[in-house]
């Protein structure tokens, strides 16, 4: 087949990604495109506990219903992300439990501190 | 913070005393929704999909024990944050949960307010948890 043939040829070229829309006219969030970018790398809590609020602490702490490894957020990791890359702060942070769950928070008012953290 | 947005009517039906805005009067909840919200048109609960009722999550979210108080000519609002903890499986059954959508639950028609863009999907499995923080002021009104 000559390059000419392959130009006329419709099934050829660049093909569009289908995009499924639901009923409502609405887009799945596993088809919209992230826009989370990591702001802190992983680090254990220790290491930045004096950054971190007490209320971040707290929530797990006093939770019944998680595994006392998971009550005991000073013996996490953490991590922070801007939930779209212009945030002027972390608005999520993910604490790593060394059993392997993960406890999020999702910073969605004003007025509060947003830790962040630079380590090589 | 992450960015809030506003539903275009939520503004008329504040307006329309259809949602009840200051004091507690109201009970407002939050919930976890799967696909785009679209706040030109969207306009009442139903109209976005909400993780499934299970796993430690119940449909029509949880109370965010809604509160506001006037100073001068700003009205402050606050709300308490929001942990739920999947137990049984992935809460609401769901790896498809990105945004959070507040609306006014004794509105007769269970009127939308706002709604933030975590920027992914997440899934919060059995035994984890998911936190809405509220911070110290959730809007500010003059």
């Amino acid at each position: 087949m000559n390059k000419r043939m392959q130009n006329d040829n419709p099934y050829i070229g660049v093909q569009k990604e289908p995009v499924l829309v639901t009923s409502t006219g609405k887009i799945p969030a596993d088809l919209v495109k992230e826009t989370r970018a990591l702001a802190c790398k992983r680090i254990a809590v220790k290491k930045v506990a004096s950054l971190i609020p007490q209320k971040f602490f707290e929530a797990m702490e006093h939770n019944q219903q998680l595994a006392s490894c998971c009550r005991h957020p000073e013996n996490h990791d953490i991590e922070a992300w801007r939930s779209k890359p212009d945030e002027y702060a972390p608005d999520i942070y993910i604490f790593f439990c060394s059993c392997g769950r993960q406890h999020r928070r999702f910073c969605i008012g004003g007025g509060d501190e947003r830790p962040h953290w630079e380590f090589n | 913070m992450a960015t809030y947005v506003k539903y275009d009517t939520a503004i008329e039906k504040l307006c329309n005393k259809l949602i009840d805005a200051f004091g507690t009067t109201d009970t407002w909840r939050a919930v976890i929704v799967t696909d785009t919200p679209a706040p030109t048109t969207d306009s009442i609960i139903g109209d976005v999909t909400q993780i499934a009722g299970s796993n430690g999550y119940t449909t029509n979210g949880e109370n965010i024990t809604f509160n506001s108080t006037r100073s001068g000519s700003t009205i402050t609002a606050t709300a308490v944050d929001v942990v739920w903890t999947a137990t049984g499986g992935n809460l609401g059954a769901s790896t498809t949960g990105r945004w959070v959508v507040v609306f006014d639950d004794t509105a007769a028609a269970d009127d939308l307010w706002c709604h933030w863009d975590y920027g992914s999907v997440f899934t919060v499995a059995v035994g984890e948890t998911f936190t809405l923080d509220f911070g110290a002021t959730f809007w500010t009104m003059s």
